[in-house]
């Protein structure tokens, strides 16, 4: 479904992104993962067409980038952002927020398909009319994934989608977000800093370092701890010590 | 908890709604804080965050805070003048807030900003011994090279120096109550774990008490000695940081439960089912 060969991206001298090849199945669920300035949301932003330096091979599906029409484009892949308070426009209702990407690409019932993408995610028409502030932080977030879902698009690119979130509002959105997948046979790829999330969520991973890609993993690998990179170690007990309460200081298991 | 530095009794933050009316957002809050590492934990909008600004004194002008008791050494809060207030913040009790992209001046050199910390508690020392102790306690946070990083701009440092640097300028002037929120929420889980482990040892070495906000609650109760659990503008479960599986409120049960772990079960997550009764008074 995403083939990348060779990716790199420059912004002036600084290499955000350097020789940077993966592919991800039709249906798969695929994670990134790294720290800040590593180059994650680099990659994903520039498979969204959202870089314009950038140097190598992207294909999503059967466009290839850097030929291929935008507007082909966002009938394929949409992108979900970390913080729905920025990512929505405050002064449009959540219903014109939802139908603005259909009505820009002259779709026909909107209005209804606007009502059933409410209700997929999880929403009631009533809300249709009102505005992100009157919504709280989870309610916001699905409406984003409402909007990155009404052209139907078979690719999500989800960049840090729970991070802005209480937990127990993280749980309800990786919730939905896997049932949609199912539902919509959708292709995943989920940028995020923590393990256990893209655990949760993830078939297979790739952890960059330093703009390049250090390892790939399956989930098998990354939930043993199968992993042969010191800086992808280092994540992972960072992780679950942070996770678990297994550190130093606390005796192992101790949540089970 | 050898000696109590804050006792807070029934502490109530209200603000201004529509019509005149008053929306309690803290409702009756008392807790304790000895020499120890006590978390508060709860979502947005729980009024972990007012509650330890109230103890600052650092509220908009327009919340109206009361409470039966509200103390630190000995020093009444309610009924202390501004000028003692003022006194206290920075000098004996300090903040380190979520983003140190926000809390530090861009335009000016990070060293400077420390070195004005100091000279703000004590006017009366040479310029050469402020700046020793500017490069002391940035080594202290185990910055690698400050006389380096003295010269820098925020924009210069990476989020895990930036918060370095936040809690450098709050401990050089040795408090000895420390209010973190949410210190590493913004930071790689890498260097989360080093920004906390900092934390320990200052707590430690300088037997300072520290109340730790966060809504994560697995890594406050790695963390810290106990945990309060705040919902809805009140406490609802005290715990033994080592004791968290022994939970008995449901809100905090379910935050446990809530949280995906690398080798946990992939079947849905369980969610919060929210109840009513959690956000009444408890009799």
């Amino acid at each position: 479904m995403i083939r990348i060969d060779n990716l790199s991206v420059h912004f002036g001298s600084a290499v955000a992104v350097q020789n940077v090849s993966l592919s991800v199945e039709s249906g798969e669920s695929f994670g990134l993962v790294g720290e800040s300035g590593s180059g994650k949301s680099t990659v994903l932003r520039t498979v969204m067409g959202l870089n314009r330096h950038w140097t190598g091979d992207i294909r999503i599906g059967d466009i290839d980038l850097r030929k291929g029409r935008r507007r082909d484009l966002v009938r394929v892949a949409q992108m979900v952002f970390q913080d729905p308070y920025a990512s929505l426009h405050p002064r449009y209702t959540i219903g014109q927020a939802i139908a603005e990407p259909m009505l820009i690409n002259r779709m026909s019932d909107v209005d209804a398909r606007t009502v059933e993408l409410l209700e997929m995610i999880g929403l009631t028409e009533a809300h249709r009319f009102r505005f992100p502030h009157e919504l709280s932080g989870g309610q916001r977030q699905r409406v984003a994934i409402a909007r990155a879902l009404s052209l139907s698009p078979t690719v999500l690119l989800l960049d840090e989608p729970t991070s802005a979130l209480d937990v127990s509002v993280q749980a309800e959105i990786l919730n939905l977000l896997n049932r949609l997948r199912r539902e919509l046979n959708l292709t995943f790829v989920i940028v995020s800093h923590d393990l256990a999330v893209i655990s949760y969520m993830c078939d297979r991973l790739m952890v960059m370092q330093n703009a390049r890609a250090v390892e790939m993993l399956t989930r098998a690998q990354l939930r043993t701890g199968d992993m042969q990179h010191d800086y992808t170690r280092t994540l992972f007990r960072a992780s679950r010590r942070d996770r678990t309460g297994t550190g130093a200081s606390a005796e192992a298991g101790r949540y089970g | 908890m050898s000696e109590t530095l804050v006792t807070v009794e029934n502490l109530r933050i209200a603000f201004a709604g529509e019509g005149g009316t008053m929306i309690e957002a803290v409702k009756g809050v008392s807790f304790e804080v000895g020499r120890e590492k006590l978390g508060i934990v709860g979502e947005s909008g729980s009024g972990k965050s007012l509650s330890s600004r109230a103890l600052m004194g650092v509220l908009p002008e327009h919340a109206r805070v009361s409470a039966d008791v509200m103390s630190f050494a000995g020093i009444d809060l309610l009924k202390a003048p501004p000028r003692v207030r003022r006194q206290l913040r920075g000098n004996r009790m300090g903040m380190i807030l979520q983003d140190p992209k926000f809390s530090l001046n861009p335009v000016m050199r990070v060293g400077r900003q420390i070195a004005e910390a100091i000279r703000l508690g004590d006017r009366s020392l040479s310029g050469a011994k402020v700046r020793r102790m500017v490069l002391d306690v940035l080594e202290a946070v185990h910055i690698r090279a400050p006389e380096r990083v003295y010269d820098l701009y925020p924009h210069e440092l990476s989020g895990g120096m930036g918060q370095r640097v936040m809690i450098a300028m709050m401990v050089v002037r040795e408090p000895e109550l420390l209010i973190a929120d949410e210190p590493t929420s913004a930071l790689d889980v890498t260097v989360q774990v080093q920004v906390l482990e900092i934390m320990d040892e200052l707590v430690r070495r300088r037997g300072m008490g520290l109340v730790f906000i966060s809504h994560d609650l697995n890594l406050v109760s790695r963390f810290c000695d106990r945990v309060l659990v705040m919902y809805a503008g009140r406490i609802v479960e005290t715990l033994d940081a080592r004791r968290m599986h022994e939970a008995v409120h449901p809100y905090t049960r379910g935050l446990l439960a809530c949280l995906p772990a690398i080798d946990g079960p992939l079947t849905p997550l369980p969610t919060l089912a929210r109840d009513a009764s959690w956000g009444e008074a408890r009799p």
